[in-house]
């Protein structure tokens, strides 16, 4: 039985880097291949990277404003008229969506939703973590998390005492279905793992080798998450979350396990983007929203505020993906230093874009953010209004990149999605 | 009591669990009984909800509320139908229900504790509701209002169609409908054929209030 020798490997830093060293291999191997093609699109390419950054950068006008796909998840495979189920377990028909929709659809900068091709992982591999479609929800809907008490109240204590050594005794085990297999069965599911990991990783960076050949420019491949909502997504539900914020103890017990995940996550999320060499990182704060400025402060923003920084200091652009209104939050970003905030964009979810950008005032480019609704069941006319109402006030000076709120929606009409990038096209330019 | 009932509401509105129900034992002690600690408590949620409207709290401290209701109701030994008996009536039938292909709650379980809060019997039907299985609960429960929660864009059709099965049943005008939930908004509502969305769990237990008052 690999996995926990495997798990214990992740305790020293050796292991990332290994790992590291064999994904950016077998992405420069596989890149060769489409080295003809991305000369030929070389151009499309480069226009589209300078537009991007400097939008982000925010030390000059771009040419236009960028429209960009934001996080794109399960539109790809409802446009293409396949089920969610079939994208996220067959690699090929993954391919086949993705790519129908990025050529159909011309973006500034795309988003590897094809990284959600990993329905036959998640099923070798027995983890409890995610709902998947066809398997535990209807074929037609997007995966949904599996939140909730992996950690037990009284378990504090012993994981803050015991650490990794915790985690990969204790946690692990209620968190993979293997170990509740026969020991006879387990090598071969091992086996069946690592197999299913190189399917994925290679489908991944073989996806986005030719997507970028192609001409299309997508900067996000890493991804990350702060503490807390690792929290909330592996080991407690959000309930329970909340009680122990409550209780004078467990506060202390949260905040101090929040202080330790962060050193051990930072490098673990900063190695995605190494692999293409791109430099992105799609970092989702999903429960930020829900805090008060006083919560805010006392369980998520200092390690938030950290990880940002290592993020940029390791030479990553941090995509501040800040579900829903977090406009009573925006302030606490003007901390950051301009070297580093010029080198973050901030996702603008359900949140008042137009208070949002005079808070920041220049501080951090914004993207956004046409209401989900306005794309799923709105008219294009409807979109095309609030991409006028939003040129207004966002065009000047640069810093604004146009999307739907957070990124194109599973259910958006076509249209509509072509009427946000035509538009954006017709009235984006600077020059 | 008014010290007591002071210090008390000042802890619930510090969301300290620890506070409270040290502050509701002292009360105890003191003589004071149960449902008035509790009526207390309701104008404190009452507060509360105020406070999420004028964003002076926000989602958290308004699902701690509602943890706190109900650890203040286990301290003091009593249960909704505990306080139906003692005069507390029922102030109507709501049903309530994430749609289906979504399995989300937490937008759902924030307006049942406060509709709970202010008197409502709840029927909750869960989350990831078929449309057949919204009609036949309807059917055998005859609230007065649907409430449909959803938090992903997949939710807008479900919405629909459970509303479209309501029309075809011929139940549709026995009650009104509201929706809620994530980018939910009247274009969302108008799309389902709804009475009225939620901007937020205090704005759907107002317009609520207001159809059933």
């Amino acid at each position: 039985m690999l996995l926990k020798p495997i798990a214990k490997a992740f305790k020293s830093p050796w292991t990332l880097k290994l790992i590291t060293k064999m994904a950016t291999s077998m992405n420069s191997i596989i890149s060769l291949k489409y080295r003809t093609e991305f000369e030929k699109n070389r151009e499309i390419y480069q226009a589209k990277e300078r537009r991007i950054l400097d939008t982000i950068f925010m030390q000059k006008e771009p040419d236009r404003i960028p429209v960009t796909t934001g996080g794109l998840n399960f539109f790809p495979p409802k446009y293409a008229g396949i089920t969610c189920a079939e994208y996220m377990f067959d690699h090929k028909k993954t391919k086949a969506a993705y790519f129908k929709t990025i050529n159909d659809f011309d973006f500034d900068m795309t988003f590897p939703s094809s990284l959600l091709n990993f329905g036959r992982l998640m099923t070798a591999s027995q983890l409890n973590l995610i709902k998947l479609p066809g398997r535990d929800i209807t074929v037609n809907s997007g995966h949904q998390y599996n939140e909730y008490d992996r950690l037990n109240t009284e378990e504090y204590e012993e994981f803050l005492e015991r650490g990794m050594d915790f985690l990969i005794d204790t946690l692990i085990p209620r968190i993979s279905g293997i170990y509740k297999m026969k020991k006879l069965k387990r090598p071969a599911y091992t086996g069946r793992i690592f197999l299913e990991v190189l399917g994925w990783l290679g489908s991944a960076i073989q996806i986005m080798a030719e997507e970028k050949a192609r001409g299309h420019y997508n900067l996000m491949t890493g991804i990350a998450v702060p503490p807390f909502d690792l929290m909330s997504f592996m080991f407690r539900d959000l309930n329970s979350l909340i009680r122990d914020m409550m209780k004078k103890e467990r506060r202390q017990h949260l905040i101090e396990l929040i202080n330790r995940i962060e050193p051990w996550l930072t490098p673990l999320m900063s190695t995605l983007p190494k692999i293409n060499g791109q430099k992105g990182i799609f970092f989702v704060a999903e429960r930020a929203f829900s805090l008060s400025p006083k919560q805010f402060e006392q369980f998520y923003w200092p390690t938030l505020k950290k990880m940002i920084l290592s993020f940029v200091k390791a030479g990553n652009i941090p995509f501040l993906v800040w579900e829903s209104d977090v406009t009573h939050l925006v302030p606490f970003l003007l901390e950051l230093p301009k070297k580093v905030s010029h080198r973050c964009c901030l996702f603008v979810d359900t949140g008042d874009i137009f208070k949002i950008n005079r808070i920041l005032d220049g501080h951090m480019a914004i993207q956004g953010n046409v209401p989900l609704s306005t794309m799923c069941v709105g008219t294009p006319k409807d979109v095309e209004k609030y991409c006028e109402k939003m040129f207004a006030e966002l065009k000047p000076g640069g810093g604004f990149l146009n999307c739907a709120a957070l990124g194109i929606p599973d259910e958006a009409k076509p249209e509509n999605v072509h009427a946000l990038i035509n538009y954006t096209k017709k009235h984006g330019r600077y020059v | 009591m008014n010290e007591l009932g002071k210090v008390l509401t000042e802890s619930i509105l510090d969301f300290d669990e620890d506070d409270v129900l040290e502050n509701i034992k002292k009360m105890k002690a003191a003589g004071i009984n149960s449902l008035e600690i509790m009526e207390i408590c309701k104008d404190a949620m009452d507060k509360i909800g105020k406070m999420f409207n004028e964003k002076e709290i926000f989602l958290t401290e308004l699902i701690m509320s509602g943890e706190l209701l109900t650890s203040v109701m286990q301290e003091l030994g009593l249960t909704e139908s505990s306080m139906k008996a003692n005069g507390g009536a029922s102030k109507g039938k709501i049903l309530i229900g994430t749609v289906e292909s979504d399995v989300h709650d937490i937008g759902k379980n924030i307006i049942k504790s406060l509709l709970i809060s202010e008197g409502y019997e709840i029927i909750d039907i869960g989350v990831d509701v078929p449309v057949s299985k919204f009609v036949e609960e309807v059917k055998n429960h005859k609230p007065l209002v649907v409430a449909m929660s959803g938090l992903l864009t997949i939710a807008y059709d479900s919405m629909k169609k459970t509303i479209e099965a309501f029309e075809k049943e011929g139940i549709r005008k026995e009650f009104k409908v509201i929706v809620g939930g994530g980018s939910t908004d009247q274009k969302v509502a108008d799309h389902a054929g709804a009475d009225d969305y939620g901007v937020n769990a205090v704005d759907g237990v107002e317009k609520i209030n207001k159809w059933l008052k």
